[in-house]
């Protein structure tokens, strides 16, 4: 079932991006508008945000308070810098990058991304401890966006671990996200799909015969592909003040739910196997 | 003749300048002539500003209308969205009208005599946005 899903995720997202493409083609034959120059580029924005934020996932214990939200972004000369730390946007924390390509509707840079955040778990299981302690994994690839009016697809391809203990680190993704105006509501919603590689998703939650213990026996995960899907409503109360509500939703991969630490950490208190996020809050946009 | 064209050229710019000055003389009193037109009558506007999401978007607003003037009469209410009225009255000196509009430029909203061309007052609906376009260029690959 799990499988089904994320393989009519990832025929669904080709698909758009195609009919997109396709759409695209059409415009720029039409269209002659000269192309911003680095310069016109530069400058960004800054939100902050404060609010109450529900997260339950196997990864931590049920998150249930008032929370702060950051997300901004800066451009100068085509170097950037991005921190976007929860709410209404992806969770990726900081990244630098640089935007050395742009066309009519797309964006072309080279970017870092956190692939894989760090991991510090220790289980006594009998007479044994089992310890998974990892830092993360900070990649460094390439990157597409495409703007189309009120849709928004991008590709990462990271094929480059800045510092990594393990080699074949891989991390790929795509999202797709639209965004629909209800009278001066938008209405935004996405999908993504990550792609983590053998290497690195074994590194996390694979478990070697000298690690293994009596209840966490040896295990090696595969490859496998994360699915995200997220609404969220933002309603404008002045030019620089926002009101956002948000729901995520993440199906992890299944070489990461069938990790023996994994189910165990799921069924912990009130951790669940999959990532859910709900928030509520107010954004003052700099 | 020499000094017969200097002359003439002599009265002639002493001619503008009169010109020029009762010109100036005539339209300062115009313009305080408008100036009291305008204390007669007032339009208020309610909210002052519709705020959007993003700079190009439609804006949607309840808009309150107020006007008064001091005087008694038969007064139409226009906006720019329409060459139609909004809404006339008739012998009187106060009305309202709301409603609820939509738009991606200022509004403005005047006030006249039925019948009359020329505005008696008018006052305008800011339109206003939180990111403008040239933001969601660069940010928006983020604003998932």
């Amino acid at each position: 079932m799990k499988k089904t899903l994320q393989h009519l995720s990832l025929s669904l997202l080709i698909g758009l991006s195609t009919i997109h493409s396709n759409h695209l083609y059409a415009e720029d034959v039409i269209s002659n508008t000269p192309e911003p120059d680095q310069e016109d580029r530069n400058g960004g924005f800054l939100k902050l945000g404060y609010g109450y934020k529900v997260e339950i996932s196997p990864y931590a214990d049920e998150v249930n308070k008032f929370s702060m939200f950051l997300n901004g972004r800066y451009q100068w000369n085509g170097l950037f810098v991005e921190a976007f730390y929860g709410a209404n946007e992806r969770n990726e924390g900081l990244s630098i990058g640089y935007n050395f390509y742009n066309t009519q509707d797309w964006n072309f840079d080279v970017s870092t991304i956190n692939a894989h955040g760090e991991i510090n778990v220790g289980i006594a299981d009998a007479d044994k401890m089992l310890f998974q302690d990892f830092d993360n994994t900070d990649m460094i690839g390439l990157r597409a966006t495409g703007n189309f009016e009120q849709a928004t697809v991008q590709f990462m391809v990271a094929p480059y671990a800045m510092s990594s203990d393990y080699d074949d680190a891989f991390y790929a993704s795509m999202w797709l996200g639209k965004s629909w105006q209800v009278k001066n509501w938008e209405l935004h919603g996405s999908i993504g799909l990550e792609y983590r590689s053998a290497a690195m998703l074994d590194y996390y939650y694979g478990i070697s015969a000298e690690e293994a213990t009596e209840h966490f026996g040896p295990y090696e995960a595969g490859a496998g592909i994360d699915v995200t899907a997220q609404v969220s409503a933002s309603y404008p109360i002045s030019t620089n003040i926002l009101f956002e509500t948000y729901f995520k939703y993440t199906d992890f991969a299944g070489s990461i739910n069938d990790s023996p630490v994994m189910q165990f950490a799921s069924s912990f208190g009130d951790r669940a196997k999959e990532r859910t996020e709900v928030g509520v809050l107010v954004s003052y946009v700099f | 003749m020499n000094y017969f064209i200097n002359q003439t050229f002599i009265y002639k710019l002493l001619a503008y300048i009169v010109l020029l000055i009762l010109g100036t003389g005539f339209g300062f009193p115009h313009l305080s002539f408008a100036k009291e037109l305008q204390a007669q009558y007032s339009l208020i506007i309610e909210p002052e500003q519709c705020v959007a999401m993003r700079q190009g978007q439609v804006c949607y607003v309840d808009v309150k209308i107020s006007w008064q003037a001091k005087q008694m009469n038969d007064y139409c209410l226009f906006s720019s969205l329409q060459p139609k009225a909004l809404q006339c009255w008739s012998n009187v000196s106060t009305g309202s009208f709301q409603q609820e509009m939509s738009a991606n430029k200022n509004l403005v909203f005047s006030l006249r005599k039925k019948g009359r061309l020329s505005d008696l007052i008018t006052n305008e609906l800011e339109m206003a946005w939180v990111y403008d376009k040239s933001t969601r260029k660069n940010v928006s690959w983020r604003m998932f």
